[in-house]
C-alpha cells in the first residue's frame, strides 16, 4: 500500500531532522561555534601582526598596543584590540617569552582539540594544559 | 489540436446521423487517419445509443491544479535534495571524515526539511482527500504531467546514482562509505519513484 511508503518516508525525514539536530546542536551551540571561529580568526591576525613578515626585524613589542611595531598590519588589528574576546570582551592573552618568541591565547567555548584539527594552519597552534588554545610564533633573529 | 477537434466534431455528426461505429472507422481510415486516432475519437463519445451522442469526460486543465501540483512537486524536489544532503553529511560524520564545515549543510538541510516535509505531507493528504471525494480530479492533465515529470527526475537521479557507483567501482573508490551514500540516494529517489508509479496504477481502474 502506498500509505506504508509514505509513512516510511516520513520516518526517514523525521530521522534526518532529529539526527541532524543532534549532530549540530541547538542555536546556542551554533552561537558558541561562531564565537570560537571568530576567536581563532582574531588570533591568526594577531599572530601575523607579531610575525610582521616582510618588515625590518625588531624585537617583539612589550604589549599588543605598541603602535610603533609593524605599522602596516595595525589597521586590521585595531578592531580586534578594541573589541577583544567576542563573548566576554576581555583582551586576548599575549605572552612574550623573548625578543623573538611569543604566543597569543584564548579559551574556546567548545572543543579546542577539534578546532585545532579543523584549522588549516594547525602547525602554528598549541593546546595548553588548561585547555586554552594558543597561536605560537618564533620570529627569526635580527640580522641588524 | 484543431485537427483533433475537427475529428471529434465529425464523429459526433456521424453518430448523430445514425452511422455505426465500424462505418465511421472505415470512413476515417479511408481518409488517412491512423487507427489509434480513430479509436481515440470514437472513445470520446459514449457507446449508449442516444441522440445527441453523449461525450465522455476528458482531461481537464486548470490554473488551480497547476498551482497545487507545481507547489507539491517543487516542495518534494527541494525536500528530497536536502534530505539526501543531510543524510550523506551524517554518513560522513559516522565514518569520521566530515570536516569542520559539515555543520552548515546539515543546518541548512534541516531548516529546509522542517519547512518542506510538513507542507508536502499536508498538500499530499489534502490531494488524496480531494481525489477520494471526487475521482474526477484523476483526470487532471496537469496532475499527470507533474507526476511524469517527477518520475523522470527520480529516474534520472537513479541512473546517475548507478553510473556514479559503477564509476567508483571502476576507479577503485567503492568504499563502504560510498556504498552507504549511494544507498541513501537509491532509497530517496527510489521511494519517490515507487510512490508515484503506484499512484498512477491505483487510479487506472477508476
Amino acid at each position: 500500500m502506498n500509505k506504508l511508503l509514505l509513512i516510511c518516508m516520513c520516518l526517514l525525514v523525521g530521522g534526518a531532522i532529529v539526527g541532524g539536530l543532534m549532530v549540530i546542536g541547538g542555536p546556542k551551540q551554533a552561537r558558541l561555534a561562531r564565537e570560537d571561529k571568530q576567536r581563532i580568526s582574531d588570533l591568526r591576525i594577531l599572530r601575523s601582526h607579531l610575525m610582521c613578515i616582510g618588515h625590518p626585524r625588531k624585537p617583539l613589542p612589550q604589549t599588543l598596543t605598541d603602535d610603533a611595531y609593524c605599522p602596516s598590519t595595525r589597521h586590521s588589528l585595531h578592531d580586534i584590540l578594541a573589541s577583544g574576546d567576542p563573548a566576554s570582551g576581555a583582551p586576548y592573552v599575549y605572552r612574550r617569552f623573548s625578543d623573538t618568541a611569543f604566543e597569543v591565547c584564548t579559551t574556546l567555548a567548545l572543543n579546542s582539540q577539534k578546532a585545532r584539527k579543523a584549522a588549516f594552519d594547525q602547525g602554528n597552534i598549541a593546546l595548553r594544559a588548561d585547555d586554552t588554545l594558543c597561536f605560537i610564533g618564533e620570529r627569526a633573529v635580527s640580522i641588524e | 489540436m484543431a485537427q483533433r477537434d475537427e475529428l471529434s466534431i465529425f464523429v459526433r455528426d456521424a453518430l448523430t446521423a445514425g452511422k455505426s461505429r465500424p462505418e465511421i472507422a472505415a470512413a476515417l481510415a479511408h481518409a488517412g487517419w491512423r487507427s489509434a486516432e480513430v479509436q481515440d475519437a470514437l472513445n470520446g463519445w459514449d457507446e449508449m445509443p442516444f441522440s445527441p451522442p453523449v461525450p465522455r469526460p476528458v482531461a481537464t486543465v486548470s490554473a488551480r491544479d497547476f498551482f497545487t501540483y507545481a507547489l507539491t512537486f517543487c516542495v518534494l524536489i527541494l525536500g528530497a535534495f536536502n534530505l539526501v544532503v543531510v543524510l550523506q553529511a551524517l554518513v560522513d560524520l559516522v565514518f569520521a571524515t566530515g570536516d569542520g564545515d559539515s555543520d552548515r549543510p546539515i543546518r541548512w538541510g534541516v531548516a529546509v526539511l522542517i519547512v518542506t516535509a510538513p507542507l508536502y505531507l499536508w498538500l499530499t493528504l489534502r490531494e488524496r482527500q480531494k481525489l477520494a471525494r471526487d475521482p474526477a480530479h484523476y483526470r487532471s492533465a496537469i496532475r499527470k504531467w507533474m507526476i511524469y515529470i517527477g518520475l523522470l527526475l527520480a529516474a534520472l537521479t537513479l541512473l546517475g546514482d548507478a553510473i556514479a557507483t559503477i564509476y567508483a567501482l571502476l576507479t577503485g573508490d567503492l568504499t563502504l562509505q560510498f556504498i552507504v551514500k549511494a544507498l541513501v540516494v537509491l532509497v530517496v529517489a527510489g521511494g519517490i519513484f515507487g510512490f508515484y508509479v503506484r499512484d498512477l496504477r491505483e487510479e487506472a481502474p477508476a
